[in-house]
């Protein structure tokens, strides 16, 4: 049973998956925002450790040390766990604290300019106010909740929601939301910004998927229509 | 299989009978239980792979099973067990790298970039528009592979950004033209094996991100290298369809490459047996490395006489 409902679900998850990816390509969605950004180069290039996965060796940011090979391996680092036993850059020194001031032009000295020279703690501070990473799964288990929740009860919850919004209670509930929201750190705030804006989107494909359900076949884009045609190249 | 001798003698790390049989086992095992998870959302979104196209089904399976035997290792030595969960998730990932491969290798030139830019499109911004039954059912076992895990986390999307990198440099390095006299220069050289390194040393991180909730940077660069080695022994293991296919990579244009490839196979694995912790996942990770290397080396010699097969399946 419970495997049936798994199977389902999943199969509901691509329907509407394809579905928001067909309507974007068909110039459907409103606006042009994207659904999911995954790459994080800019922030990980910020962070204040960066690891060398092809030499196994940890280095302040921007620390000359790092071999020009290993550019193409390098991970972001925002948290260095007392628990995680690494091998740190003896240049720029990223696990102790920070290294002593040389006389001007020595390596040490050298490495301290180039490579972020704030200590462990507080790069970590740093890094922990601007927001690392959420919850295992939190999003991705609100996201399931959310779509079971609608497509079971879709039309109740439209009706109940209006009138909610109306009501005394539904603005009070508004306006701690805004408070929250600015409460907040800018890590979790991007991902409800993320998980919104999907919500948006998926908001737009039940319609639609709902709408085909009632026999208002959008333009000859239903799932079914469209698993159909012959095999092409990519 | 015993080892052909010199370059490829394995006794220094040999990881034993026990080792060797659970080994046997698990590839039984995953080979069986693959098809379960991935032979349904076939049938829904590409059903001519079943019908029409079933050697590369069965290379589709025996990808995915192998990721799941590696995937069963970095579990262990992460300290979790591989259950069903992770099952799926080894056999999605290994199913994902399988589409995503043939992406690039099968369709043409124009197709290679247009699927390089397009999954650029997709990681920045989340659409990928699928336009065949190929192409969605890559898209549909993605989403499924990406619903399993916060993909927000920072190992999760370097690791996967890092992966397409290294596809990304891969293509652009098919053009790399000789020198006149027929030799690449040193650097073109390293270009080629750093390229490799990227290759399979990410994939094998965005697995095991996908697979554990914490990736510590003590395991991060040992699973790399472990990486790393999968993709040296694989290119030596396909040197001649490579070549066959006018594509240039580290191993089939180094000098002495059974040479070259025994360094690096006891290098790389006297790293991983001193740095992973003691423990069935670091000999299931040395066992499942040493017996690619020695069936690698005989798919090269065999290929090297037979010619080069497209879908054959080496043990």
């Amino acid at each position: 049973m419970s495997e049936r409902l798994s199977l389902s679900r999943a199969a509901l998850v691509d329907t509407v998956g394809l579905r928001i990816q067909e309507l974007h390509a068909s110039g459907k969605l409103p606006g042009d925002q994207p659904l999911l950004r995954i790459d994080n180069r800019e922030r990980a290039r910020e962070a204040p450790f960066q690891f060398d996965a092809a030499k196994g060796q940890l280095h302040r940011t921007g620390c000359r040390a790092i071999p020009p090979g290993s550019n193409s391996a390098l991970y972001g680092v925002w948290e260095v766990r007392a628990e995680d036993p690494v091998q740190g850059c003896s240049r720029c020194n990223p696990i102790e604290a920070p290294p002593a001031v040389e006389p001007e032009g020595g390596p040490r000295a050298e490495a301290k300019s180039q490579a972020d020279p704030k200590p462990q703690a507080e790069a970590q501070a740093e890094a922990k106010s601007a927001g690392s990473r959420p919850q295992d799964d939190h999003a991705v288990d609100l996201l399931y909740g959310f779509l079971s929740i609608v497509t079971q009860f879709g039309g109740v919850l439209r009706e109940r929601g209006q009138e909610y919004r109306r009501s005394r209670a539904g603005a009070a509930v508004g306006a701690r939301f805004e408070k929250i929201y600015a409460e907040v750190n800018e890590g979790e705030r991007r991902v409800l910004d993320v998980l919104t804006s999907s919500l948006d989107t998926l908001a737009v494909a039940l319609r639609d998927i709902e709408s085909g359900l009632h026999g208002e076949q959008p333009d000859g884009a239903g799932v079914s229509a469209t698993r159909s045609r012959p095999h092409e190249a990519p | 299989m015993a080892p052909p001798g010199g370059y490829s003698s394995t006794a220094e790390w040999e990881p034993g009978p026990q080792a060797q049989s659970r080994l046997n086992a698990l590839f039984k095992r995953y080979r069986s239980g693959v098809g379960d998870c991935l032979e349904p959302i076939v049938r829904q979104y590409d059903p001519v792979m079943l019908e029409a196209r079933q050697g590369e089904y069965r290379k589709m399976l025996e990808l995915s099973a192998k990721m799941n035997v590696v995937g069963h290792a970095c579990t262990e030595i992460g300290g979790f067990d591989y259950d069903e969960r992770r099952h799926m998730i080894g056999s999605l990932f290994g199913a994902c790298c399988f589409l995503a491969d043939s992406f690039i290798d099968d369709f043409g030139e124009a197709a290679t970039a247009d699927y390089i830019e397009r999954l650029g499109a997709l990681l920045t911004e989340g659409w990928f528009d699928p336009r065949t039954d190929r192409e969605r059912l890559f898209f549909v076992i993605a989403s499924r592979l990406f619903a399993q895990r916060d993909v927000l986390h920072p190992i999760v999307r370097q690791s996967v950004l890092q992966l397409y990198l290294a596809q990304k440099e891969d293509v652009n390095l098919r053009a790399t033209r000789k020198a006149g006299d027929g030799r690449l220069t040193r650097g073109q050289l390293n270009t080629l094996k750093r390229c490799a390194r990227n290759r399979s040393g990410h994939a094998i991180l965005v697995l095991s991100a996908f697979l554990l909730p914490e990736l510590p940077l003590s395991y991060l660069a040992r699973l790399f290298w472990a990486g790393a080695l999968v993709m040296y022994i694989d290119d030596h293991g396909d040197c001649w369809s490579d070549l066959k296919d006018n594509r240039l990579t580290f191993m089939n244009q180094v000098s002495r490459p059974e040479r070259t490839l025994g360094r690096l196979f006891h290098t790389h694995i006297r790293q991983l047996a001193s740095g992973l912790p003691d423990g069935d996942g670091r000999d299931l990770l040395i066992a499942f490395l040493t017996r690619y290397y020695l069936t690698r080396l005989e798919k090269h010699r065999q290929q090297r006489v037979k010619g080069a097969a497209a879908w054959a399946i080496y043990e």
